[in-house]
């Protein structure tokens, strides 16, 4: 079991590390968007009479003849806007794709919101990096996530079978005491966050369900790309309406609203749907408020043309889809307030700091046998590894950031290149404790990291009108908190930094000490 | 209000949970010797604690988002105790014993 543990860990503990940091600041994903695009505050949601109007008259002037409109009014963090989509009918018998579009407005005007002044791939590129890495062609990156995620399964449940004393010494962490130290606070590290790891990791293994089990789903829905719609059809229900291509009138969906409200209640409308808009046979489909954890709401379908009722639909009540939606819903945490969300923030750090202990662990308690030759390639290659990401992937989040502020705004590939400076920095990262050494190397690279987070909000200021200065001033606590989070990493890093140099100047005095006690009294 | 008395409740639960263990009672509390009526009491306070934590979480937020919040409220209560605790002076070397 002990073996299981150890080798499940630490076979992929970098790329997992990658995941759980990517992942972390994925619950963030939107506050960095927003300092990496440069985005002023939501101008607020307008009343949904409103901002329903004002996305017919966009609809009605941008995507006549489509066959399918959706309209979705501003709902707090995860959309600050008023959302606009449609896609247009297949051309029968051509090849090409089905046209689709989106736009975001301002819920009160009806305008588009003004493009991001910087063209970057912000938090998105970060959240979707956890999943999917990057660089990896195809599905094969997220293949290798689910592999990594059934490995850290096994590794946490041989863990709790392992380290039995976890619970016995509930709060137990002894600084200063080297490889028990390491054992402690890795220990410590999965026991606080163990309801989260648990949690994740199981949701992350329900995400790549498909990915493991293909066949179960093929069997019965297809072997073609329709598969998953097939799927989620039988599943959730599909409102099925054929074009006549006569014209005809179009209700307002709003007109319909107070029918919804008689039997859902007041404020229960989510989102609308409209289908064949400005066809004779249209139908506008209202959507209910989901469960906030399943994400499922209900359905009534309408007659777009007259406004007659058709059709409920209640959500889908197989407890199978909605334990597995849940549980996606509570991986990825959309629902969480800010409290809420710095606590999700707070156990992905617990999480990553666990696998990162467990890699230095594994180091430390092989170290004495490494320094006298055996298996020391193996245990260099670790040890290079463990610092060059544990340290050396946070320099590169921090390149990545600075790389935002840096690179000319009208230059084309802008927001690839952010990724690769930041993909860069951490290989720069990784081959520096191979030149460098073990004990220097820490302390350098944990200098580098606090130094680049403290350059974050200093470029920024250099760089952009939205700077701290401003946003204190105007309250804008989103972009304050991003620049606020930087400066507190610095700091953390800065800590990390002083801490080492101490350890080193009195690993180099024992070391002093000791050779002097190695040499044979009066041989000088 | 509510999420901030589940909160000090959760803390209050979390810290009773370090009390029963003797090394962090000895460390916390010196003067207080450590038994087994001791620990008794603290784990007999501290479950029904973070019992009423849970409760006062879900009153707030519903079953979902609340027992959510309860165990990210649970992690970080420990883990800023546990950290805490390696701050304190040391209990004599006499009283120290292992952990229960």
């Amino acid at each position: 079991m002990t073996w299981l543990h150890t080798w499940a860990g630490l076979v992929f503990c970098w790329i997992l590390y990658f995941m759980f940091v990517t992942g972390t600041l994925g619950y963030l994903d939107l506050e960095i968007d927003r300092w990496m695009e440069e985005t002023p505050p939501s101008a607020g949601a307008a009343p949904l009479e409103q901002a329903t109007n004002s996305a017919m008259n966009r609809l009605n002037s941008e995507a006549q003849g489509a066959e399918r409109w959706m309209i979705f009014p501003p709902d707090g963090r995860e959309s600050p806007n008023l959302g606009i989509f449609w896609s247009m009918p297949k051309v029968e018998g051509s090849d090409e794709p089905i046209q689709r579009g989106n736009e975001q407005l301002d819920s009160f005007t009806g305008e588009p919101i003004a493009e991001p002044r910087r063209d970057t791939g912000g938090g998105q590129v970060l959240y979707r990096m956890h999943y999917l890495l990057h660089y990896f062609p195809g599905q094969s990156g997220y293949r290798l996530v689910g592999l990594i995620t059934i490995l850290m399964f096994v590794g946490m449940i041989t863990g709790i079978v392992v380290h039995k004393k976890i619970f016995r010494e509930f709060f137990t962490f002894r600084p200063g005491k080297g490889q028990r130290s390491w054992l402690d606070a890795h220990n410590l590290f999965s026991v606080s966050s163990l309801p989260f790891q648990l949690m994740i990791t199981y949701s992350g293994l329900i995400f790549t369900v498909g990915l493991w089990m293909p066949m179960i789903g093929l069997a019965s829905y297809g072997f073609d790309t329709k598969m998953a719609a097939n799927l989620a059809n039988e599943l959730i229900g599909e409102v099925k309406v054929e074009r006549t291509g006569t014209p005809g009138p179009l209700m307002n969906p709003m007109e319909l609203v107070p029918a919804a409200e008689a039997e859902w209640g007041p404020d229960e409308v989510s989102y609308f749907e409209i289908l064949n808009p400005g066809d004779q046979d249209s139908r506008i489909v209202l959507h209910r408020e989901a469960g906030i954890l399943t994400r499922l709401g209900g359905r009534m379908v309408f007659d777009g043309a007259t406004g007659e009722h058709l059709e409920t639909m209640p959500p889908t009540k197989l407890p199978v889809l909605t334990f597995a939606i849940a549980m996606l819903g509570l991986h990825e945490g959309t629902f969480a307030g800010p409290f809420l969300r710095w606590l999700y923030v707070l156990s992905g750090i617990l999480g990553t700091a666990m696998i990162a202990t467990g890699a230095v662990h594994w180091t430390s308690k092989r170290r004495k046998k490494a320094e006298e030759g055996a298996d020391s390639f193996g245990f260099r290659l670790v040890e290079c590894l463990n610092i060059g990401t544990i340290v050396g992937l946070p320099v590169g989040i921090a390149a990545f950031f600075l790389a935002n502020r840096i690179l000319p705004v009208e230059m084309e590939t802008r927001a690839d290149w952010e990724i690769h400076i930041m993909f860069l920095t951490w290989l720069a990262c990784l081959i520096y404790p191979a030149i460098r050494g073990r004990q220097h190397s820490w302390r350098d690279l944990s200098w580098l990291a606090a130094a680049a987070y403290a350059a974050v909000p200093v470029v920024n200021l250099a760089t952009s009108e939205m700077h701290l200065g401003n946003t204190i001033a105007d309250g804008d606590w989103v972009l304050a908190g991003f620049d606020l989070t930087c400066l507190a990493t610095a700091a953390v890093f800065a800590g990390v930094a002083v801490y080492l140099s101490k350890d080193s100047r009195k690993s180099t005095r024992e070391a002093t000490i000791g050779a002097a006690e190695q040499i044979p009294l009066g041989s000088s | 209000m509510l999420v901030t008395l589940a909160s000090l409740v959760t803390i209050a639960g979390v810290v009773l949970l370090g009390l029963a263990m003797r090394r962090h009672l000895e460390a916390l509390l010196p003067k207080v010797s450590h038994s087994r009526g001791w620990a008794f009491a603290c784990r007999l306070l501290a479950y029904p604690l973070l019992a009423i934590g849970l409760y006062l979480c879900i009153r707030a937020q519903g079953v979902g988002i609340g027992s959510t919040l309860f165990f990210g409220l649970f992690s970080a209560a420990h883990f800023i105790f546990a950290m805490l605790l390696p701050a304190l002076p040391s209990p004599p070397a006499s009283r120290r014993g292992r952990a229960t």
